[in-house]
């Protein structure tokens, strides 16, 4: 989220406890921007929840403090549960896990009860259906109502895609088809063909050695499959860096390039993004370090072949 | 068949049938024209009115309804003058002096009265109001005094808003009905305490039902005929779950009709039963419709118009749409419209009653998967103002401020603002419960939060007389107190919460330990540490015998390491 400059108001303003500056700022977004990057943003600040409730009692007539409070809970939701596998996820954790996800549950179901449009809250109520295991049928139907509201919702769309994978009960096979969806459905250049992508990034990650990921990874029409999503997105050009998916596109394709063996194609995308980190090196324990190792690996096999 | 005539400026639909004359004045009020505090003032009009025929050797009776109020006859046509003439009599003379004692009879009457186990479902739907107040116990009975039942009387049962209708045909000789004057009092509109539909609330476990809206049509009619084919075939006959699997159609108001689908069932089947029913009716609404069923229900239906005596025995029915202003329907052009009426109609139908549909569902049993959303229990804030904590579970507080009241707990919050609180509980212990319009309620008991009679007396003013009443002294087991046994309770699920945030806490920084890069150097430092500290327990724990704590905390901590580092 930070890697996209224009959301760092939102988050300065809830660390501000500042109400009319954020409400400004919501009413002031651009109609082409999905609201959930300004949601998020604002409401990714540790410590946020006790201001936002301050403001859920006394700001009633506006569902935005309820939607940045639930959003909120699905943080301290994730926060408690950490990314862990569910084997290593203690009672303890899950229990607190499922108490924040009720109480976003509540309030975003409130939200999207007196705004059926709000994209934002139908993309979080997307996580909180994940977590408390409602499957991925209504998960799907939440997503819908979010694309109807948004059209090509990156972030709705990343959701979905996580409850489609296996580890929340969904299959691969849901999960590229879906990916595969999004990105038809996608204007030229933008991020979402990058879900693709992310998708085979999600049955790699399954596997236990980076040899058994390679070989997946390079497969010819998982191959063909990666450029063309690239084609689509990042390597389009009208692909804008501007938008605020890029960073994480960018990232998963670096992800999916250095393991497929296109050191070429990986090191374009390192260098478009710099110093930001998105994607799949978010995952890694230290994501800075993960994503250097690996440019510095991609750099020195680039050119060569 | 029927006929339409005028007595008095009131009308009259006759429609003859055999046996003795049944007939009926109704008027166009009922519970629903009530609020919370007056509720229950209807049903007193109609006791006080026939109370002087408590005798008679004649068969007589008075309903209050939602929306209609019947006074009730059967025997022959001097008899029904008879009733008529002593009923509007009482009416513009109530025996006020009776009030106590027929409010006494009320209140005998509701405790005997067994409850439904779908009693609840107007208030889920339409909260602490207009067609939500059936729900209620009429507590307005508390308040209302000799001066409100002469108003309302005087405002509602009037020749404006009467008719009578008679299974005859004609009307009987002598017949006079001096009502006074008034004006007519149109229908109240439904409100709503459903943000979203379709949606669900929690009910006892061996009963699942659904209320769906629909548009007073033939084929809304047919969906309900279809739905109770189609749920008796699949819960009872083809699961063998059920016993009783009822689906009904009964009309609300002028346009607007409630399809109600019920089942029971064993508490342990309690999933299988709900998850079945709410697919026929997502079956039904996706235009999954059999073409024998449709028609089989369509036979029922037509057999079931085409009896002789239909318009007499719904008369009462025709009364009400004839007040409210519906053209009436004959058989044969209901007939003809079930003849042009279509699956596509009925699956119209269907589609739009799905998403007006309030499931009540067994307690515990979550329908989100099936795209419902919970009924709202909760309010959407609170109010900032003093909060009291409950000395029986300190996470519950009660928050009085200048403009409502509160609780909060962690499951959320319950509201009540004085401007729009439909009724306030008073007990004289100083217990009050009050009462939103849309059905949320917040108790507050200061024995439990210990609230001082000052503030009570606040919350007393706020909310006025007008929408109070004061309730009989509770007996001492009724009142809510803070008992040793109950804080000691209440405080050891506080800790038990406040130990478990602090174990997941914990698990937290674990995870974050265990996923950190750790040097070789690092961890030859930390075996260096525990294997010294092991040594110096050991070879000292002879002298002082409490170093075999550390000891055995270190062992566990290179036990539990092995274990880790085993597993990964």
């Amino acid at each position: 989220v930070y890697a996209f400059p224009a959301l760092l108001p939102f988050a300065r303003a809830t660390r501000r406890r500042d109400w009319p500056t954020l409400r400004r700022l919501f009413a002031e977004l651009p109609a082409d921007l999905d609201p959930t990057w300004a949601v998020q943003a604002a409401a990714d600040v540790k410590g946020a929840e006790r201001f936002l409730a301050e403001l859920v009692d006394t700001e009633r007539e506006s569902v935005l403090p309820r939607l940045l409070l639930g959003t909120r809970h699905i943080y301290l939701a994730w926060e408690a549960r950490t990314g862990a596998r569910a084997y290593a996820v203690s009672r303890q954790q899950a229990t607190l896990f499922h108490e924040h996800l009720e109480r976003a549950e509540r309030f975003l179901g409130g939200v999207t009860s007196d705004d059926p449009g709000n994209v934002g809250a139908w993309t979080e109520r997307i996580a909180a259906a994940r977590g408390l295991g409602f499957g991925y049928e209504e998960a799907r139907r939440r997503y819908d109502m979010a694309a109807k509201a948004f059209p090509n919702p990156l972030l709705a769309q990343r959701q979905m895609l996580q409850t489609y994978c296996p580890k929340w009960g969904g299959t691969f096979e849901l999960v590229h088809s879906f990916a595969r969806d999004c990105a038809d459905a996608a204007p030229a250049g933008a991020a979402n063909a990058a879900l693709v992508a992310d998708g085979h990034f999600e049955q790699a990650a399954e596997m236990r050695y980076v040899s058994e990921q390679m070989a997946f990874l390079t497969r010819e029409p998982l191959l063909r499959d990666l450029s063309d999503a690239a084609g689509r997105s990042v390597e389009h050009p009208a692909f804008s860096p501007q938008q605020p998916g890029a960073t994480w596109a960018r990232g998963t394709f670096e992800w999916v390039f250095r393991y497929s063996g296109q050191y070429d194609r990986a090191m374009v995308q390192f260098t478009a993004n710099g110093t930001r980190i998105g994607g799949p090196w978010t995952g890694y324990a230290d994501p800075g370090a993960a994503r250097s190792a690996q440019r510095n690996f991609c750099r020195s096999r680039a050119g060569k072949r | 068949m029927i006929r339409y005539a005028e007595v008095d400026g009131v009308p009259v639909l006759l429609s003859p049938a055999p046996g003795p004359i049944r007939a009926g004045l109704s008027f166009r009020v009922g519970f629903a024209d009530e609020t919370l505090a007056t509720h229950g003032i209807t049903h007193l009009v109609e006791h006080l009115a026939l109370h002087r025929h408590g005798v008679t050797d004649y068969h007589v009776n008075g309903a209050t309804g939602e929306t209609m109020t019947h006074f009730l006859v059967a025997g022959d046509g001097s008899e029904v003058v008879d009733y008529m003439l002593g009923l509007c009599a009482a009416l513009g003379d109530l025996p006020l002096s009776r009030l106590d004692a027929e409010k006494e009879i009320l209140r005998v009457e509701a405790s005997n009265k067994s409850m439904s186990p779908l009693h609840n479902m107007p208030l889920w739907r339409h909260g602490a109001r207009d067609f939500g107040l059936s729900s209620y116990a009429e507590l307005g009975l508390r308040r209302i005094t000799a001066d409100d039942v002469a108003a309302w009387s005087r405002q509602r049962f009037t020749r404006q808003n009467a008719v009578l209708w008679l299974t005859s045909d004609e009307i009987p000789a002598g017949l006079k009905l001096d009502l006074p004057d008034g004006r007519p009092m149109p229908l109240v509109t439904a409100s709503s305490a459903l943000p979203a539909t379709p949606a669900y609330y929690p009910g006892p476990q061996n009963y699942v039902a659904a209320e769906m809206l629909v548009e007073r049509s033939v084929a809304a009619s047919a969906y309900a005929h279809l739905l109770q084919r189609i749920l008796h075939r699949k819960l009872r006959q083809e699961a063998g779950l059920s016993y009783a699997v009822e689906a009904g159609y009964a009309t609300r108001d002028r346009d607007t009709a409630r399809v109600l689908a019920f089942a029971d069932m064993m508490p342990e089947a309690s999933g299988t039963v709900t998850n079945g029913f709410i697919k026929v009716l997502r079956e039904l609404a996706d235009g999954d419709i059999a073409e024998p069923d449709l028609a089989a229900a369509v036979k029922q239906y037509q057999d079931h118009i085409r009896k002789e005596d239909r318009d007499a025995g719904r008369l009462p029915g025709l009364a009400f749409d004839h007040l409210i202003g519906r053209p009436y329907r004959s058989a044969e052009e209901t007939g003809a419209a079930l003849d042009a009426m279509t699956a596509a109609d009925v699956h119209a139908v269907a589609a739009a009653a799905m998403q007006t549909a309030l499931v009540m569902a067994p307690q515990g049993r979550r329908l989100e998967p099936l795209g419902l959303e919970p009924a709202p229990s909760q309010s959407r804030f609170a109010v900032r103002g003093t909060s009291y904590r409950s000395r029986l579970d300190p996470d519950v507080r009660v928050v009085v401020a200048d403009d409502g009241v509160s609780t909060t707990s962690t499951f959320g919050a319950a509201t009540v603002l004085f401007d729009e609180c439909a009724l306030l509980i008073r007990f004289p212990d100083g217990g009050r419960r009050l009462i939103g319009p849309d059905g949320i309620t917040v108790s507050i008991e200061p024995g439990v939060y210990g609230i001082k009679p000052a503030v009570i007396e606040r919350i007393d003013a706020a909310v006025g007389p007008a929408a109070t009443v004061t309730m009989a002294e509770r007996g001492a087991d009724h009142i809510p107190t803070a008992t040793m046994a109950g804080r000691v309770r209440g405080h050891r699920a506080r800790l038990a919460h406040a130990w478990l945030r602090a174990r997941a806490r914990w698990d937290v920084a674990q995870f974050a330990r265990d996923r950190r890069p750790r040097t070789r150097l690092r961890r030859i430092g930390r075996y260096l540490l525990v294997y010294l500290i092991i040594i110096t327990c050991m070879s000292y724990a002879p002298r002082y015998p409490v170093l075999v704590v550390p000891l055995f905390g270190t062992l566990a901590y290179l036990l539990r390491d092995l274990v880790r580092r085993r597993r990964r």
